[in-house]
């Protein structure tokens, strides 16, 4: 199950950017970005970043494509809490992507203004697929370039990450997330 | 998780008192970490859940699985026929009485099946990501993504000319035959379609709830958060939230109908109930003749008074007065200076007076919020209120010290009625004209002019305890006494209350009249409705928070139809659409001749004609205390009543049928008998009209051909017979022929002279020939051998005469000697031989006789005399029409150069052998 649905990620993802090499026109592809979440736990505050991801969202077709390594997320308070969050939560050794693929359901405004969208697709993080529906904002800069911002919550009993019991207070159920990418055509 | 799937009833309305409340589905049927998904019901009211592992069918009696490899994720029915969609995009079709899988169908890639509609012959298909895929009968499945605004498809719904097709960018609206999109309401994800009459309803994850009237109009949003399940009946709507069930009243706000946790699915099962499906496989009822209209954040208030006015409601807590409005929104609240239960609620003079048990009575300005008391100080005797009530103008009251009236916050006892004594005044009820009063103890009493007059004269009924009064939607009166039961008052005198059993009012904590004729009374923990003998009965299983206090609103004018009460913290508002629910009888199989047959066709061939009818009342309670009352019409005029669920008739004659069936409890039936199954048992094909016709013809047609063929047999033989005597007379003739008798004796006188012996012994011989020919010309046929004989005494005869010139060559098989032949005919022929030819020793008659193949065959050289001897002429004719009427042969007579053959034919037959003997 859990490779499978890989495996149609991977799929999805290849098929996108073949289709951005043989016509890149509506395509934008981030150059800068940040992602960013947030556990406020009772007992602990954990939260980390990265700066290294791809994101790709097609105009024309209304698909976008995000996927990142979780090794890239940097930023937690000590080395220790990155292990655990490495290994014991995500388990990186088995999973050491996270994929998000789907269609954006509203339409984009003109090359001016930004635009309160939905967005619908699967979501995988630690090998567990989800349906979601995530509300997003994508402004259009006035160089033309497309800026992505979206917050959104994961639950971590959807994808089937487990708490262990003596540190459920250190852990929020939900983690917030925050994803702000600046999108460049792609030439 | 194992999930019982138990079905709890709770909410439902009923007729029964003391019946269980819970039915469980057998656990057997679940499997191991099965997991519910949704619900739906068929025409006939049965209930099918969806589980991970199938579909449960529960007919009311019991539970069976069909197992279904996929999840299913939508499910319709046909007439002959379930169709299940699954997860995988599988579309398995079931038959809908054996529940046995009749085909199966990859109509998906990979997409789940998230709608299917049945048009016709065709079969329309929505799945979540592959669009619309259409079935047409010999077709292949056609898909239709293109035209669509999305190919995630959540649902599909018939408008008039349309199909609403509802996706994650909005509701397609496609043409009829599905070729055309017409237009797309811009509604975001629309997971969530219902139709009424005149609205569309689009939900859908972030968008709320939009109504459309038309579908070129602009939405209006109706419910802001998120709904998990819509459900239409006529001009209905129901929506399922996180927190309650909600209906929407008058096209324009929602009322809560109950709240629920972990509710998932939903559907309308009737008039009276919705079906929820609970995450743990449970099913709820949901009453919609009950809804919650306010529930106190404090869930330990407790309400110790209501009431209600034309526009607000009155509540009455410990040192708390609640105002509410119609819809059960708050409006006010009023804090009393001292901590005390508020029992009663009276209006007078503009000002809201709140009766308190042990802190006299407050006057509340509902305006300014001022609140005075009236207690000891203003004159009350005790500051215990027991009734309080507006009569015309004054505000009467009772304590425990007796009965008087406010005015201008002054209290006045009416000690001057002396007529009730010093007894506690339990109640007391104005209708407007009349101010009723009940006391403990001394009965009844109305207020005629200054005094009080006993309700009745009844000398038990003057000395009952009279708890409450109240009147009905219709005006009538009614009191609960302690001792005696319910009463209802009319011309001038009380009368027992049907329906209200001695044992009903036994510990009751609130009386009051219902709608229409109704009284609603709680006691026991149990809240009936009775109206004549029907009464509707709800316990705390069925959803209250508790019945140990509840408190009913007298108010009861015929405009104000609903019944408020509260128990614990929650009022209840009570307006009952109908007032009985009645178990509706549900045919659920049919057997002919032991096996299932589909009853939807209604036509049962003559020789299937031993029929079983399964039936049941789908989703009532004790669905085994039911009893029913069944007839079926065309062969029974009287009704059969059993508790069986088996109807048995063997054995049914052709012609029209009605099953009709009615179901009751303890032997009370309601409404007329259901005509569950109108049949029609074929003719047989040998009674029908056609088949008798040509009966007869083919009997008239095979009559006449045995008539006809034995009168044929009988002139065949009649005329065989006319030809043997022909014969015999032809012979005898001969015989007797005076050219013969004159041959014979001439040869006998030339024999006697030179040897008499010889003489002696042709007379003998003579005499034996004819003896013989005597003997057997009685007979149509003898044995060739016995013929032989005969012919062998003639030639002797005739070689006398002839001598050597006369030879007979004979030459015939020892199988041909058994054969058969018309008597005398060789003695004929042979007579005819010599008739026609010389016979001299130069010229020497051989008469040969041989078998050859299937004859036998008689021939001679010709050598014709020229005068032949005169005779009869008719030997060969006469030989050839016995031949051919006996056996329906023919002889061959045949002349071939100098010789002459008569050919015939070789005849072998038991019945010839026989006649040997």
């Amino acid at each position: 199950m859990r490779v499978s649905s890989h495996l149609k990620l991977l799929f999805l993802l290849l098929l996108i950017f073949r289709f951005a090499e043989s016509d890149a026109q509506g395509l934008f592809q981030s150059n800068q970005g940040r992602i960013h979440f947030v556990s406020e736990a009772p007992l602990e505050l954990i939260e980390a970043e990265t700066e290294t991801f791809q994101i790709i969202v097609d105009t024309v077709k209304m698909a976008f494509a995000v996927t990142m390594q979780i090794e890239s997320f940097k930023g937690f308070n000590s080395a220790l809490q990155q292990e655990h969050f490495y290994e014991n939560y995500m388990e990186i050794d088995l999973f050491p992507k996270a994929v998000f693929t789907g269609k954006i359901l509203n339409s984009l405004s003109d090359n001016s203004k930004s635009s309160k969208v939905k967005v619908k697709g699967s979501l995988t993080i630690h090998g567990v697929e989800k349906q979601r529906v995530i509300e997003a904002n994508f402004d259009w800069t006035e160089e033309g370039n497309l800026l992505v911002e979206a917050l959104f919550t994961v639950p971590l009993e959807d994808h089937e990450i487990e708490i262990p019991r003596i540190v459920y207070q250190k852990i929020a159920e939900e983690i917030n997330v925050s994803v702000t990418a600046l999108l460049k055509p792609r030439n | 998780m194992r999930i019982l799937f138990s079905i709890v009833f709770l909410l439902i309305a009923f007729n029964v008192a003391g019946q269980n409340l819970t039915v469980k589905l057998p656990a057997e049927y679940a499997a191991e970490d099965d997991r519910p998904k949704f619900i739906v019901k068929d025409e006939a009211g049965f209930i099918y859940l969806a589980s991970e592992s199938g579909l449960y069918f529960h007919d009311g009696l019991e539970a069976k699985l069909i197992p279904i490899k996929a999840p299913p994720s939508a499910v319709v029915f046909t007439p002959g026929e379930i169709i299940v969609g699954t997860e995988t995009g599988s579309l398995l079709t079931y038959h809908r009485h054996e529940l046995r899988l009749l085909d199966e169908l990859q109509v998906a890639d990979s997409s789940a099946i998230s709608a299917i509609v049945q048009k016709g012959d065709t079969c329309i298909v929505g799945t979540k990501g592959e669009g619309l895929i259409i079935l047409e009968k010999d077709k292949p499945p056609r898909k239709v993504a293109e035209i669509l605004s999305d190919p995630f498809i959540y649902g599909i719904e018939k408008s008039g000319a349309y199909f609403l097709v509802g996706t994650d960018r909005g509701v397609d609206v496609l043409s009829n035959d599905l070729s055309r999109l017409e237009t797309t309401l811009n509604t975001g994800i629309s997971s969530h379609l219902a139709k009424t009459s005149s609205h569309l309803f689009v939900g859908g994850f972030g968008e709320g709830l939009k109504k459309f009237e038309t579908l070129d109009s602009e939405g209006s949003r109706v419910y802001e958060g998120e709904i998990k399940k819509i459900t239409s009946v006529d001009d209905r709507v129901f929506i399922l939230t996180d927190e309650a069930v909600m209906a929407f009243r008058d096209n324009s706000h929602w009322e809560r109908l109950a709240l629920h946790q972990g509710a998932i699915d939903m559907i309308y099962l009737n008039e009276e109930a919705l079906l929820l499906l609970q995450n743990d496989g449970q099913l709820t009822f949901v009453d919609l003749q009950f809804s919650r209209k306010y529930q106190t954040a404090k869930s330990d208030l407790l309400i110790t008074a209501l009431d209600r006015s034309d526009s607000v409601i009155y509540v009455g807590t410990d040192g708390q007065v609640i105002l509410l409005d119609l819809d059960g929104i708050q409006l006010n609240t009023y804090q009393l200076p001292t901590s005390s239960a508020v029992v009663k609620f009276a209006e007078y003079e503009g000002f809201l007076y709140a009766g308190t048990f042990g802190q006299g009575v407050f006057k509340i300005n509902l305006n300014t919020g001022e609140i005075r008391s009236i207690d000891e100080s203003n004159g009350l005797r005790d500051n215990s209120i027991l009734g309080l009530t507006t009569h015309k103008d004054t505000l009467w009251f009772s304590t425990l010290s007796g009965l008087g009236y406010i005015s201008n916050e002054a209290v006045t006892y009416l000690d001057g009625a002396s007529s009730l004594g010093s007894t506690y005044i339990y109640s007391l009820y104005s209708n407007g004209k009349e101010l009723f009063v009940g006391t403990d103890g001394r009965g009844a009493f109305v207020r005629s002019g200054k005094t009080f007059e006993p309700l009745s004269r009844d000398a038990e009924l003057q000395t009952a305890n009279i708890y409450k009064i109240a009147a009905d939607h219709n005006g009538h009166v009614k009191l609960i006494t302690q001792q005696l039961g319910a009463f209802v008052y009319e011309n001038g005198d009380l009368q027992p209350l049907p329906g209200i059993g001695e044992n009903d009012y036994k510990g009751y904590t609130a009386f009051g009249g219902g709608p229409g004729e109704s009284t609603i009374l709680i006691d026991a923990e149990k809240l009936r409705v009775v109206n004549g003998e029907k009464v509707m009965l709800y316990d705390e299983d069925s959803g209250f928070d508790s019945f140990t206090d509840a408190f009913l609103n007298t108010v009861s004018t015929p405009s104000l139809t609903e019944v408020f009460f509260a128990t614990g913290s929650s009022i209840y508002e009570f307006s009952p659409s109908s007032m009985l629910p009645i178990p509706q009888p549900s045919l659920i199989s049919v057997e002919a001749n032991f096996s299932p047959i589909d009853f939807q066709v209604g036509q049962i061939k003559y020789d299937q004609n031993n029929l079983v009818f399964r039936i049941g009342a789908p989703w009532y309670r004790d669905a085994d205390d039911l009893e029913y009352r069944y007839r079926l019409k065309g062969l029974e005029s009287e009704f059969r009543q059993s508790k069986n669920t088996e109807l048995i008739y063997p054995n049914l004659p052709f012609g029209e049928y009605d099953l009709e069936v009615q179901v009751g409890y303890n032997g009370i039936f309601y409404g007329s008998p259901n005509e569950l199954f109108h049949f029609r048992v074929l003719k047989p094909f040998y009674l029908e009209i056609w088949f008798i016709a040509l009966f007869i013809i083919g009997l008239t047609a095979l009559i006449f051909l045995v008539v006809k063929l034995r009168v044929a047999y009988v002139n065949r033989l009649n005329l065989a017979e006319k030809k043997l005597v022909e014969s015999e007379l032809a012979v005898l003739r001969n015989q007797i022929n005076p050219h013969f008798l004159f041959n014979s004796f001439n040869t006998l006188l030339t024999i006697i002279e030179p040897d008499s012996k010889a003489g002696a012994e042709y007379l003998e011989k003579l005499s034996d020939f004819y003896r013989k020919i005597l003997e057997d010309h009685k007979q149509q046929v003898i044995p060739l051998q016995k013929e032989l004989k005969i012919l062998d005494e003639y030639i002797y005869l005739q070689k006398k005469r002839f001598g050597d010139a006369l030879k007979l060559d004979l030459n015939v098989s020892e199988k041909a000697y058994h054969s058969s032949i018309p008597t005398l005919t060789l003695q004929l022929l042979a007579e005819n031989a010599l008739k026609h030819n010389v016979v001299t020793p130069t010229h020497p008659l051989i008469l040969k006789i041989y078998d050859e193949g299937s004859h036998l065959i008689i021939s001679n050289k010709k050598k014709a005399k020229r005068k032949p001897e005169k005779g009869t002429g008719t030997g060969l004719e006469n030989i050839q029409s016995r031949y051919s009427v006996l056996f329906g042969k023919t002889v061959n007579v045949e002349s071939s150069g100098d010789f002459f053959f008569v050919k015939l034919p070789l005849i072998y037959s038991d019945h010839h052998e026989n006649s040997d003997s």
